[in-house]
């Protein structure tokens, strides 16, 4: 069956944006990974112009990121303050990314942009997945022994505006959550992505956080930036399409149902090497667009 | 067959052809079905139907449907460290979203091709007004006019082909042409022409509007003009299924 998206201003088969939700729900429901780095480039892959698909997926997020959080809320793992400085930053990188996605759009080179941010980000992540499900499998031992605690490092500790956060029992600079908060932000507005892969390592090993308080505190926040950049993205730009979001939004909650269900039998090492080849395959099929000879030299942009 | 060719005529001479109006317009009359296409939530497409008469059955009759005209930028890619990047471009003005033509003519001569370039009937006669700021020789501007129309034969705003006129007898004829549902919205012209002898006799110009109506009207509406509640409707509906998925979550 045909439907009209009333911003995209076209009409796509809604058997496909439903399977497509329900795919990355899936995705997201065996591995506990936000999914928005697959969601973005396959609604790409379908013709979905990027403006509107990244525009969508920030309410995509805020939905994905509050079914999640609140799990960790209810077991109080996480911590608010920490949370409210990075959304702060989130907003700051939200803003500085509608504008530079602006910018591209305005210099007829978005496409190529977000193509490369989503290479590096997608190849980083698939190699980093591939290279941990195949270290697990050989050595019959989780990575997570390696995941101590590391001291901050001297250039965070000699930031200014040192803030005292109890629930983290840490001591410091409002720039070092701060900042993690702007590089959260801009991926949301620019890709329309979480970042919580990113965000996650980040808050371990820069601010030195109990990891049973990182996946939590990083949802936290993703909800606000991702609430703000939608805002952002449907006054600036026009490009929220409420109907495809809850068509995705369908879709991904029946998919993450049966993801959960599905955890129980397809978790372990291979598993991830599933996803990192997964992640790897959307990953090289643009590069072939980029690096490779193009389908088509030509590119049309209406005014 | 001839049922419905009489039910057309009926059709055509109550509703659009009254006798005078032909007789004041050169023996020329063009009406359309319908002036409105509704883009419901399900459209999946539609067409525009015109019916028409000329008295005389040697002059050629030629129908133009323009959508709304906008800037067009093509873009050439090419390798720029090892990475395929936009990098020639031609700028077009004004060229119309959508188009279609028919032309009753099999042959098209000098005079009548001529015709055609100054009334913008074909896909030649849309470059005329090109922007030439790009300074690009004559052969490569071809090439991005023909990337031009390729890409919008791909979108299916464009038609390789022309509609074709259907005569019902000498004079009565009826064209169709099909709108696809990636068409866009706004307001079209439909421009009708009598040419005889590679001279322009008479030009009729009507207007159809494509428009979302019903719950996409609306959404369209809401985010156009109430774009900051329209926004914070998204996220409230966001927080309440995200809400929903948690407290229905199977707990393994």
């Amino acid at each position: 069956m045909q439907i009209y998206l009333p911003i995209a201003e076209m009409s796509v088969p809604i058997e496909s944006i439903f399977l497509l939700g329900a795919f990355v729900g899936f995705i997201s429901g065996v591995f506990g990974v936000g999914g928005g780095f697959l969601t973005t480039p396959l609604l790409i892959f379908m013709g979905i112009p990027s403006a509107v698909a990244v525009g969508t997926q920030g309410s995509q997020l805020v939905a994905s990121g509050v079914s999640g959080v609140m799990g960790y809320w209810r077991r109080g793992h996480v911590d608010f303050m920490v949370g409210i400085i990075m959304l702060i930053g989130g907003v700051i990188g939200s803003v500085i990314g509608i504008f530079f996605f602006q910018f591209i759009k305005y210099i007829g080179q978005m496409d190529l942009i977000i193509s490369l941010l989503y290479i590096i980000l997608l190849g980083s992540i698939g190699f980093m997945m591939l290279f941990e499900g195949v270290f697990t499998m050989f050595r019959k031992k989780t990575m997570k022994s390696e995941f101590n605690r590391l001291k901050s490092p001297s250039l965070i500790s000699r930031l200014p505006y040192k803030m005292r956060f109890p629930r983290s029992k840490l001591y410091i600079s409002i720039f070092a959550p701060g900042g993690i908060g702007v590089v959260s932000g801009f991926l949301v507005s620019t890709m329309g992505v979480g970042g919580g892969f990113l965000l996650v390592p980040a808050m371990i090993y820069i601010l030195g956080m109990p990891p049973l308080l990182v996946a939590g505190t990083s949802l936290f926040q993703i909800i606000f930036t991702s609430a703000f950049a939608t805002i952002m993205h449907a006054t600036v730009s026009n490009s929220v399409d409420i109907l495809l979001a809850i068509f995705l939004i369908l879709g991904g909650v029946i998919g993450a149902q049966i993801g959960v269900l599905a955890s129980k039998k397809v978790t372990g090492a291979s598993a991830r090497i599933i996803l990192a080849l997964l992640v790897l395959g959307v990953c090289s099929q643009l590069a072939i667009q980029l690096f490779l000879n193009p389908s088509d030299l030509f590119v049309m942009v209406v005014k | 067959m001839n049922i419905i060719k009489l039910l057309v005529i009926c059709i055509f001479t109550i509703v659009i052809a009254p006798l005078d109006v032909i007789a004041k317009s050169n023996g020329f009359a063009v009406g359309i079905a319908s002036n409105h296409i509704d883009v419901t939530v399900g459209f999946d497409g539609s067409s525009i139907e015109l019916f028409g008469d000329r008295r005389d059955k040697k002059a050629v009759v030629a129908i133009v449907v323009e959508g709304p005209k906008k800037n067009v930028t093509i873009w050439k890619k090419a390798k720029v460290m090892g990475t395929w990047v936009n990098f020639h471009y031609a700028e077009f003005k004004k060229i119309p979203t959508y188009y279609h033509y028919a032309i009753s003519a099999d042959n098209i001569s000098k005079a009548l091709s001529k015709v055609m370039m100054k009334n913008a009937i074909g896909h030649d006669a849309l470059f005329e007004k090109v922007n030439d700021d790009t300074n690009k020789s004559l052969k490569n501007i071809k090439l991005f006019q023909d990337a031009l129309l390729r890409k919008n034969y791909e979108l299916g705003a464009f038609f390789e082909k022309p509609a074709e006129i259907k005569f019902i007898n000498d004079n009565f004829f009826r064209v169709s042409f099909d709108v696809p549902a990636g068409a866009p919205t706004g307001n079209y012209k439909i421009h009708s022409f009598l040419i005889k002898n590679g001279k322009l006799i008479n030009h009729i110009t009507d207007a159809l509007k494509v428009e979302q109506v019903g719950l996409n009207a609306f959404i369209y509406k809401s985010a156009q003009n109430y774009s900051f509640i329209y926004a914070l409707f998204c996220i409230f509906l966001a927080l309440f299924s995200g809400w929903l998925v948690s407290s229905l979550r199977v707990r393994p």
